[in-house]
């Protein structure tokens, strides 16, 4: 690619200067405010206490049995799309996404649990965000997407649930005054799976334009590409042992965290720049694979979580398995 | 505030930075605001979380600024610093209110239409890929500041901007064939 065609494109993007005053601005509050001595809170790291594990072992069972409910329900979907694809039901869809989301993210933004050794914070958040989330279900629930948006809904609703059971885990942490599993749950509600991929999936959606077959295509090489340069998600499709015991969990955690960042990518490239009618079928089994695996890498980052290997190991078994369905998705889409 | 002004050589504002001398550290940073502005805007697309991103970057800076090696420069530095906040920022607005653009895109030009589209595609970019193309797209930095910046080998920032490049190149190819 000519460099600078990236140079001017960017610059055309981006182009805005501080707003005027903004350094000296900086430069009062730096001569007001005398620099302040080196420290941090550090957290220590343990082993959730049993009456956090069986939390964690019911929550598991509650999001084992809301991700198969979901799957069912995503491919119930995906074989009944018979929903008005017109402009305006798009439209009237997004403005609906939009303002229920707009509702939870204005519920969230009052975030006072800033480390998980602030209990009394933390548990007062999570009792304040469950019933924010039961509406931002209800609410899910109640949108009648159109067709082109009808199986991201469906994962959409998986992924809230699947906040909703995290959301009872933090809250038990808190009561446990467990702060490292205060920590845990916390990172993994705000993480790749969680709320990242909630907000992306919105905001693509919201951003959302149906493009013409060569756009569609050259997207889908570009994150075909992604997925198989990506080291982790072929690590984890691969059949090689992954332990994620003691000192191997973080390793485990970034193979997680890496192969969700690439899937998600995925995810929403297919929504913003939406297949032409004529690719909406191979689009629809495509998108629908893409599920599978994010629903496993939701099973497995709560695995981990729970310091669960067997729950990890099942998750990693449905992500083997939609790693190849995915790969012959593309395929078929890349030669059309 | 006044004895700064007699002040001029880095080590000196340094020195007195260190001493606890906010405009002194101010002067430091001086030359370096813009681009950490860019570096900021670069990655939240957001010039008021922007600002408030390097004022908090420059005070995390001044606290740390002990730990700046003897010899070496300020600019990288301050960047990975302002790169590290953003990343804070980034991960702490993680609800965020999203608006509903107009689906009809009739009255808007090509190039904001293209322009749009590569912060979107951008915006589809990790930190760390979407950092090196700010780096050096944006700012023009050479890769062994780059590098720097990142604490990295100067071949390994090379891959990096190869492979962020690679993700964003067919969003702008399509710009560059509609102009």
């Amino acid at each position: 690619m000519d460099e600078r065609l990236l140079f001017d494109r960017l610059h055309q993007a981006l182009d805005v200067e501080p707003s005027p005053g903004a350094y000296d601005r900086l430069r009062v509050s730096l001569i007001k405010s005398p620099a302040r001595p080196h420290g941090g809170l550090s957290f220590t790291f343990r082993w959730p206490k049993v009456g956090l594990r069986l939390a964690a072992v019911v929550t598991l069972v509650v999001l084992g049995i809301a991700l198969v409910a979901g799957f069912v329900a995503t491919h119930r979907v995906a074989e009944d799309i018979t929903t008005v694809n017109s402009d305006h039901a798009i439209t009237a869809y997004k403005l609906r996404l939009s303002d229920a989301y707009a509702r939870i993210s204005t519920e969230a933004s009052n975030w006072n649990c800033n480390s998980g050794t602030q209990f009394a914070a933390c548990e007062a958040d999570a009792n304040r965000l469950l019933p924010a989330n039961y509406q931002w279900l209800n609410d899910l629930n109640a949108i009648q997407p159109p067709a082109r948006f009808a199986i991201a809904h469906a994962q959409l609703r998986l992924h809230v649930t699947a906040q909703l059971a995290r959301t009872y885990v933090w809250i038990a942490a808190s009561r446990a005054h467990d702060a490292a599993a205060v920590d845990r749950e916390v990172a993994v509600i705000r993480g790749q799976t969680g709320a990242t991929w909630v907000q992306t999936m919105v905001a693509n959606v919201v951003a959302s334009k149906q493009r013409s077959a060569a756009t569609y295509i050259s997207s889908v090489r570009s994150e075909k590409l992604g997925l198989d340069g990506c080291a982790s998600c072929q690590n984890l499709a691969g059949q090689s042992q992954v332990s994620c015991t003691g000192g191997q969990a973080p390793t485990c955690q970034d193979l997680v965290t890496l192969t969700a960042t690439q899937v998600l990518s995925f995810q929403a490239a297919l929504i913003a720049t939406a297949a032409p009618n004529s690719m909406t079928t191979k689009d629809n089994r495509l998108q629908l694979d893409l599920g599978a695996a994010a629903a496993a890498l939701v099973a497995m980052d709560d695995a981990l979580t729970s310091g669960d290997q067997a729950a990890f190991n099942v998750g990693r078994t449905s992500f083997q398995q939609a790693m190849p369905a995915i790969n012959r998705d593309a395929a078929d889409i890349l030669k059309s | 505030m006044a004895h700064v002004m007699f002040v001029h050589d880095e080590a000196d504002l340094i020195r007195a930075a260190g001493q606890g001398d906010g405009a002194a550290f101010a002067e430091l940073i001086r030359p370096h605001y813009r681009s950490a502005f860019r570096v900021a805007y670069g990655l939240l697309h957001n010039a008021n979380e922007a600002e408030d991103a390097v004022q908090e970057a420059a005070f995390k800076a001044w606290r740390r600024l002990g730990n700046l090696r003897k010899g070496s420069s300020l600019r990288p530095w301050f960047l990975a610093i302002v790169a590290n906040q953003c990343r804070s920022v980034s991960r702490s607005r993680w609800w965020s209110v999203l608006k509903v653009e107009s689906p009809e895109s009739e009255g808007i030009s090509v190039d904001v239409a293209a322009a749009v589209d590569l912060r979107r595609a951008l915006l589809r970019l990790g930190h760390d890929e979407r950092l090196v193309v700010v780096l050096r797209y944006y700012l023009d930095m050479p890769f062994e500041e780059i590098a720097t910046t990142l604490g990295i080998s100067t071949k390994a920032a090379r891959t990096r901007v190869e492979r962020a490049v690679h993700r964003l190149r067919p969003i702008v190819q399509i710009q560059g064939a509609a102009v």
